[in-house]
């Protein structure tokens, strides 16, 4: 046995002790998303995993990290989807702040920040989206002016993921106003705690609190708390993006959820007949279950590419598309298997409404992140090199 | 396991899309097809010949049958660059025959065929519809030892170059089996109807009293085979997207109105990415098949079935963007969007429809 082996067997071994009861009987079915009411559960649960060591496998000892391999990323991915184990808490952080920070952050910043993210002593949200800027987010107004030693942050932020429960925020804010709009942005890392900081909880289509929108009056952050150059950010958050919209091995659990809306759709009987005898029915099942091969397949070679050392570049934005309208279909699908009992919500749900919170969780997937048509736009132009739209429009 | 193509796969991808441009290109296509049948023979033979040249004829045969031994993977690769040119040729067939020759009961035929096969000396068509359709329980032609092969098998590629057809037939105890007859036989009529996709003209075949060899049982042979044959279409149908996607995506860049490029309009790039999408699943899912079938030769089935229903429908799919991306010019026979539309179609309802692939996924899956 390679000592690759080893460690997999030893965190197969730790998983199977330590995944939460209450997670398997509740979540199982819920992949990526951490309800929102569950939140200090999962954040301990991040804590736990950090404690044992893994969490940022590949990241320098200096950092909080274990100085492991890709390799041991991979097989620490493929164990957590085996144990059906919950996401962390800090996903925010850990898929786009450490990538920032690792990429474009000081010396310092790496070492202040990086080991407060893996541990989940300090929960990040992201600071994008403004009311008057969504899709076209380099239209953001939100003003860091600097005073001194201080940037001066006026503006607000919207649709803030764990706004309520985060530490602190990356924000995208306009460092000079007369430039190009691209060109005039910074990535600024600001206290969640600082004087001056509201934030508004919104209630989302399956009643939870998951995000909200944070104001700024007269915030003021240390000028050391800017990731790259002050007119950098644009370029900061591109590389994020990236890595957001990589591949996510979570979705081989669909294979799991497929058997189980199986199950689901012999039991339910409509016509005369179990759901599992409907030729239509049957049809729309075999195009998910072949959707969902299609997809493995696609998503086992970029994890294949990234191994081999390709970057992640405008090929994930076809995973994204991908991912996000399948997730749309497949809970349909199984709240479809479920017959009339589909209409009910959570507790009073088959399996406690999982499937019903999935579906309608999964149509926030083709909006953010940059929604469906803007990653149409993007392989468009991007991939297939067609000509931009919308470039020069005030 | 890789999910990625080696560098000497890339080469082989390379070097077909080479030879097939240079030596085959489209207007050679059609060139073929405005030709009558005796100049089509000469023109298959020559390039028969270049396959052979190539290896590709041999591609998974034993080297001790003058094979390559190499997997379903390059095969494929060979077959997506046939697509992609809309070659008309015996290959599938061919392909396809020596599949069911080489697991026959009769193992002299396979010692024959497969080294005729690899050098370039033996064609053949398979016939398995019939005017009905490919409902094996409805087939009536039938053979017996001693009187032959009677009864009319349509839809079959390739006679007019085949030297020999593999044949699917009931037997004196109305079992189905395959039988090989010659095409120079006694008993053989062929009669060509019009189809719509002109580059696989597809033939109806009567035999009276046909002299015969038995190859093996239906039920035995076909579960090896017909995966084959859903892979291989599979394979043609993600080399013809990817060519209709490069050439709409050009002419997109540069047909200008409204004083732009219609690929500026997003209605258009829209379109386009999802014939990326589609094209780079239908990519992914074949290349599964391939990898599967290879793994476990007798029972890759499942994959090839999910790659048959979702390639070739993607193929459809894509083929009539494209014609609907070129506008008016798409709708003209100068144009190429035709053509990938029409061997699309061919594609999709051969080998089973995708709906009737998809009640056989459901049931796999366990519905």
């Amino acid at each position: 046995m390679s000592a690759l082996d080893d460690w997999r067997t030893d965190l197969r071994r730790w998983l199977d002790d330590h995944v939460p009861a209450w997670w398997q009987e509740e979540f199982a079915a819920t992949p990526y998303e951490v309800p929102e009411r569950r939140f200090d559960e999962i954040r301990a649960w991040q804590r736990t995993l950090f404690d044992a060591g893994y969490m940022g496998l590949t990241l320098p000892r200096a950092y909080g990290g274990q100085g492991l391999s890709a390799e041991h990323e991979l097989i620490r991915a493929e164990e957590m989807v085996r144990a059906s184990a919950p996401p962390i808490a800090n996903q925010v952080g850990v898929k786009q702040c450490v990538p920032a920070l690792l990429e474009y952050g000081t010396e310092e910043q790496k070492r202040r920040f990086l080991p407060g993210i893996l541990s989940a002593d300090e929960i990040w949200c992201q600071g994008y989206s403004e009311p008057g800027a969504g899709s076209d987010l380099a239209s953001l107004q939100t003003r860091a002016v600097l005073d001194g030693d201080d940037y001066v942050v006026n503006g607000t932020k919207i649709w803030t993921t764990y706004g309520t429960h985060a530490d602190w925020i990356f924000a995208l804010v306009r460092t000079d106003p007369e430039a190009r709009k691209q060109a005039g942005i910074g990535f600024l890392l600001i206290d969640m705690k600082s004087p001056g900081i509201e934030v508004a909880p919104i209630v989302n289509i399956t009643t939870d609190v998951d995000f909200c929108q944070v104001f700024f009056e007269d915030v003021r952050v240390p000028a050391a708390h800017m990731v790259g150059r002050p007119t950098q950010g644009w370029e900061v958050a591109n590389h994020v993006l990236a890595h957001e919209r990589g591949a996510n091995l979570a979705m081989l659990r669909f294979g799991d959820f497929l058997d189980q809306i199986a199950e689901r759709a012999r039991i339910t009987h409509r016509a005369g007949r179990s759901l599992a005898d409907d030729p239509s029915f049957r049809q729309r099942f075999a195009q998910c279950r072949i959707e969902f091969e299609v997809l493995k397949q696609q998503v086992l070679q970029s994890v294949e590419e990234v191994r081999t050392g390709r970057k992640a570049g405008p090929a994930s934005s076809l995973l994204k598309l991908q991912m996000s309208e399948y997730d749309q279909r497949l809970s349909r699908l199984a709240n479809e298997a479920q017959g009339l009992a589909a209409q009910h919500w959570l507790d009073d749900g088959i399996d406690r409404g999982i499937w019903q919170w999935r579906e309608l969780w999964s149509r926030a997937y083709t909006i953010f992140g940059g929604s469906s048509e803007i990653q149409r736009n993007i392989i468009a132009e991007r991939i297939l090199g067609l000509p931009r739209t919308g470039k020069g429009r005030k | 396991m890789t999910t990625l193509l080696t560098d000497e796969q890339l080469l082989l991808r390379d070097s077909a899309r080479e030879l097939l441009a240079a030596r085959h290109p489209i207007a050679r296509v059609r060139e073929w097809t405005r030709s009558e049948p005796t100049r089509r023979a000469e023109m298959h033979a020559a390039l028969w010949k270049q396959f052979a040249e190539m290896g590709w004829l041999g591609l998974l045969l034993p080297e001790e049958h003058g094979g390559m031994a190499l997997t379903f993977v390059e095969q494929t690769i060979v077959l997506e660059e046939l697509g992609r040119g809309l070659v008309p040729s015996a290959y599938l067939s061919t392909l396809l025959g020596t599949a069911l020759l080489a697991r026959s009961d009769d193992a002299g035929l396979a010692r024959e065929a497969c080294p005729r096969v690899a050098a370039g000396d033996l064609v053949l068509a398979v016939a398995f519809a019939e005017v009905e359709g490919d409902d094996p329980t409805t087939f009536a032609a039938h053979w017996s030892e001693a009187a032959g092969v009677t009864g009319t098998k349509a839809f079959v590629a390739d006679v007019p170059v085949a030297d020999q057809i593999v044949v699917a037939v009931r037997d004196a105890h109305d079992d189905l089996v395959w039988v090989l007859v010659d095409r120079d036989a006694d008993g053989v009529t062929v009669e060509s109807p019009a189809t719509m996709d002109e580059t696989r003209p597809l033939h109806r075949v009567t035999f009276e009293g046909t002299p015969a060899r038995l190859v093996g049982r239906l039920a035995a042979l076909w579960p090896h085979a017909e995966p084959i044959h859903w892979l291989a279409l599979a394979a043609e149908a993600v080399g013809g997207c990817a060519r209709v996607l490069e050439s709409t995506v050009a002419y997109a860049k540069e047909r200008v109105q409204f004083g732009a490029p219609i690929g500026a309009n997003q209605a258009i790039k829209h379109k386009c990415s999802d014939m990326l999408v589609r094209t780079e699943g239908a990519r992914a899912i074949t290349y599964h098949a391939a990898r599967e079938l290879e793994r476990h030769r007798d029972d890759g089935a499942f994959a090839c079935s999910m790659a048959k229903a979702y390639a070739t429908e993607a193929y459809r799919e894509v083929a009539a963007e494209g014609i609907q991306i070129h506008g008016g010019v798409g709708f003209t026979w100068e144009f190429d969007c035709h053509l990938f539309y029409k061997r699309a179609r061919a594609n999709e309802i051969t080998a089973g429809h995708p709906d009737e692939h998809r009640e056989r996924i459901a049931r796999g899956a366990g519905l």
